[in-house]
């Protein structure tokens, strides 16, 4: 194989990595403000990506108008969730936590194949599918769209969280549940706000791949699965650090597709995952959580 | 003391019930769902011991069912090994699988053991319909020969239904005894804090991988009554929805309450057979009575029923307690 | 003069960072076998997060913690219960999903042992191991007065009582170090009078060598045989309780913060 070949593995990875990193990065502001690890985080993705397909079908008001309403629907949603199933357990173990989210994640796949249907949908592409070729690579246009969108976002994020006063609080509930709330920050809106932009993060993520990957009612727990361990590489709590890992996990997964076998390119993920539970759990750019007692 | 001699008469008289309701029943038709939901019943105590004692969650129990089932069906089948091996070594594989699983993950918080149990559920379900020569792939394989111990073939269905309505009660009574001794104590101390049950000298680590591997063995051991009944085995009934629809027991019988699951898993598979449209609703059915059943009723049927007993009945004095 | 002294306990240069908090810089702090040592200091001092390294809950950046001339430095938290350090909690950690009795069973974990097959067959060695189980913890929650709520849930025990449940479930595990974590918080004057004569008895008919972290002064300064005072995770002084009252550096710290608890 050739250097381009390889070069060819880097691009598709990094295009697949975008979207782990987002879904990384929507878990792990849910992860931050909560100390919930939300798993219905890769149905956000999902019904960004099929929503879009059928605002489209539906309403024929052009690509770009059916996304952004995709988008603002998943939100809503994301929303709805953490006002009807997240709050009424607020304070409840860790396993009902898990639970409940669990449950949210399968209902919302459930109601998607019910009115959806279980076909697979593909979203047209944002701007032509003509490879474009630099030597001898070729690149889609719309992974220049992933990579572009993706890291306006982190960026937007970035200011977000360091600059404006609700992003701050939404680290100070991160940091100290009790004081914040002490100090007038109302924990319960910061929730909310988390599964807001979570979703917001995860529904974009689910509308840029879509026109790459195809898209399905149950794409949603692969995508959850591979962001969680995207989150575990960066070291769970470290919003930039799970971008970086997505972005990591993908050219890893590439190549192991390439090189190895692409039938187990799925259990590639997982693999990571635990190898890394069992040598560096607190993930290659995190430090390790302590708990408070 | 902790009224042993009440568990031991419910566990015979929930022996009694099972061996008399075929009778009650009167047609032969519904055996087969009954002798699948008593299967499915012992790996749901077995995950309820793991979820609901010790508050671990896993989303990938319906691996290590299809672990032991494909293990005994292949040895047995292909490999023509006896059946008593086979069936054991259908066991141990999901015992030892669950070991080098769950010491990596357990030293780590629930979420750690959640999301690596659903990964490795999907794993083993890639899989089986992937390495077609050993397993089938996707479509399985069949001519899987029927139980048979010591020259005694459970040929007809009601005998099998008769022996695994034994092994679950016997399942139900070591779960009782379990839980019953310091053990139990040690599990249900981890559910509620980690950090306290490490002061009052627990090892947390161990007791958590103990369990897994526990409910692991009894999730196998159901692994292989299946296939040898069946005589048949294909991933379907392997894959992330059945383990959903484990811990989806658990949750509707009652977490921490070894009847609940027994409950919790002849519900959620006798349901079916009287909702004709239940192939579509089921995954919408089980994720709405996850939410609501941990929001309003976290105790589940069985602590509902046990709720409702306690209004009823005049407040009894501590004495009651002893034995 | 501290050689001469008899040390269960002893840590050195402890330093704790959590991310820019420097909860503990440099830490020496000796506890004497048989003694009742009291930590105090003004709120966020470090005096839990010193409980913490010497139970094992926190690691230390640096520093040793020795315990009986062992080096216990890195031993997970259970080994060191094992061995008899054992504490209770500022924020009350009970297992609610309990009685008060199985609590306190719980706490007799390390002290009677019988296997997984001993449990599951119920084998006389398992009755044996229930029997003796029960009776230690029955004589403890006789100890601290709850006997009468045995079978109640845990939940339902009004505040003061779970914290002689904690106080109960961590003698019951007969520990040789007692580290009790702010104990008296929460409780009314005739409760913390109550919990004084408790430890007392603890340290004089058990022989349970017990750190006390205390901001009800009464209490510290009736019960403790020495005093060591914690400020912005530094030892500012340890004495004797009547020196420790006149240290001007002590009522310093503490005029540098209002009292709120
Ligand atoms: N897990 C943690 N993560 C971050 N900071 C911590 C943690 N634990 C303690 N701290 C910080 O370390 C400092 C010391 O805290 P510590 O709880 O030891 O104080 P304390 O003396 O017990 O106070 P109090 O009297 O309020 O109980 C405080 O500034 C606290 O905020
Ligand atoms: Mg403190």
């Amino acid at each position: 194989m050739g250097i381009s070949s390889y070069l060819q593995f880097l691009i598709s990875g990094v295009t697949m990595g975008s979207i782990y990193g987002l879904t990384a990065l929507g878990f792990t502001i849910i992860f931050n403000t909560t100390g919930i690890i939300n798993f219905a985080q890769g149905e956000f993705v999902m019904l960004g990506g099929i929503l879009s397909v059928f605002f489209l079908k539906w309403f024929d008001i052009g690509l770009f108008p059916s996304i952004l309403l995709a988008v603002l629907a998943t939100t809503i949603i994301g929303g709805v969730i953490e006002r009807f199933a997240i709050r009424p357990v607020k304070g409840a173990s860790v396993i009902n936590l898990i639970i409940v989210t669990i449950g949210v994640s399968i209902f919302v796949r459930g109601l998607t194949m019910i009115f959806l249907g279980k076909d697979t949908f593909s979203l047209p592409h944002f701007s032509g599918n003509l490879p474009l070729t630099f030597a001898g690579v070729a690149v889609m246009p719309q992974s220049i769209w992933i990579l572009a969108i993706t890291l306006v976002l982190l960026a937007i994020l970035r200011l977000f969280f360091t600059r404006t006063i609700y992003g701050k609080g939404m680290l100070a509930c991160s940091y100290n549940r009790k004081a914040s709330s002490l100090v007038g920050i109302g924990v319960d809106r910061m929730v909310l706000f988390s599964f807001l932009i979570s979703s917001l993060v995860g529904a974009i993520g689910g509308v840029i791949l879509t026109p790459v990957t195809l898209t399905s009612y149950d794409v949603g727990i692969m995508l959850g699965l591979k962001g969680f361990s995207a989150c575990i590489i960066g070291g769970l709590g470290n919003p930039f650090g799970a971008a970086a890992g997505g972005v990591l996990l993908g050219i890893l997964e590439s190549l192991c597709a390439g090189v190895i076998s692409s039938a187990y390119k799925d259990a590639f993920a997982f693999f990571v995952l635990l190898v890394l539970l069992f040598v560096k759990p607190s993930g290659l750019f995190g430090q390790a959580k302590i708990e408070r007692v | 003391m902790y009224g042993f001699k009440r568990d031991m008469l419910a566990v015979l008289g929930f022996t009694f019930f099972l061996l008399i309701i075929p009778r009650i029943l009167g047609n032969d038709y519904y055996i087969n769902t009954l002798t699948l939901s008593l299967t499915h019943a012992i790996i749901a105590v077995g995950l309820n011991l793991l979820m609901g004692y010790a508050g671990q969650v896993s989303l990938g129990h319906a691996a290590f069912y299809g672990l032991a089932a494909y293990t005994s069906a292949i040895l047995t089948t292909t490999y023509s090994v006896p059946l008593p091996l086979g069936m054991m070594s259908g066991i141990l594989v999901s015992g030892v699988v669950a070991l080098l699983i769950g010491i990596p993950t357990l030293k780590l918080k629930g979420h750690y053991l959640a999301m690596a149990t659903l990964g490795f559920g999907v794993i083993v379900y890639i899989f089986f319909n992937e390495t077609i020569e050993l397993t089938g792939g996707p479509s399985g394989f069949g001519g899987i020969s029927r139980l048979q111990v010591m020259g005694y073939r459970f040929a007809s269905d009601i005998s099998y239904y008769y022996l695994v309505a034994f092994v679950l009660a016997g399942v139900v009574l070591l779960s009782l005894n379990l839980i019953h001794s310091r053990i139990g104590r040690a599990l249900r101390a981890i559910h509620t804090s980690e950090t306290a049950s490490q002061i009052s000298g627990i090892d947390i680590a161990k007791y958590k991988v103990f369990v897994f591997v526990l409910s692991a063995l009894f999730a196998g051991v159901a692994g292989v009554l299946y296939v040898h009944n069946i005589a048949f085995v294909a991933p379907g009934s392997f894959g992330f929805n059945f383990s959903i629809e484990l811990v989806t027991m658990v949750v509707l019988g009652g977490m921490a309450n070894v009847w609940g699951a027994v409950i919790g898993a002849c519900f959620l598979s006798i349901l079916p057979e009287f909702l004709r449209v239940f192939e579509n609703i089921e995954i919408v059915l089980y994720g709405a009575i996850l939410i609501v059943f941990t929001i309003f009723l976290p105790e589940g049927i069985a602590g509902g029923i046990t709720k409702l007993f306690l209004m009823m009945k005049p407040k009894r004095s501590d004495a009651a307690g002893k034995e | 003069m501290q050689q001469a002294r008899n040390d269960i306990l002893s840590c050195r240069g402890l330093v704790v960072n959590f991310g820019g908090v420097q909860a503990l810089r440099s830490v020496d702090f000796a506890v004497e076998t048989g003694s009742i040592t009291a930590l105090i200091g003004p709120n966020g001092a470090g005096k839990t997060t010193l409980l913490n390294v010497v139970s094992g809950l926190v690691n230390a950046d640096q520093g040793t913690v020795k315990f009986r001339e062992q080096d216990i430095t890195s031993l997970p938290p259970h080994k060191r219960a094992v061995s008899g350090v054992v504490r209770t909690f500022q924020n009350l950690e009970i297992f609610y999903n309990m009685s008060v009795l199985e609590n306190v069973m719980t706490g007799c974990h390390r002290r009677i042992r019988y296997s997984v097959v001993d449990s599951l067959l119920k084998t006389p060695r398992y009755w044996g191991g229930e029997k003796r189980c029960y009776r230690y913890a029955e004589r403890e929650l006789e100890f601290v007065n709850l006997m009468d709520k045995k079978d109640t849930p845990a939940t339902e025990l009004p505040f003061g009582s779970q914290r002689l449940l904690e106080l109960a479930r961590a003698v019951a595990s007969e520990p040789t170090l007692l580290l009790l974590d702010e104990p008296a918080a929460g409780l009314n004057i005739r409760e913390t009078g109550n919990l004084g004569k408790l430890i007392r008895r603890i340290r004089d008919e058990r022989g349970i060598t017990v750190v006390l972290v205390e901001h009800d002064m009464d209490l510290v300064m009736r019960i403790s045989d020495s005093v060591t005072v914690l400020n912005f995770g530094e030892v500012i002084a340890q004495d004797v309780p009547l020196e420790i009252q006149k240290n001007p550096q002590v009522i310093a710290a503490y005029l540098g913060e209002d009292e709120d608890t």
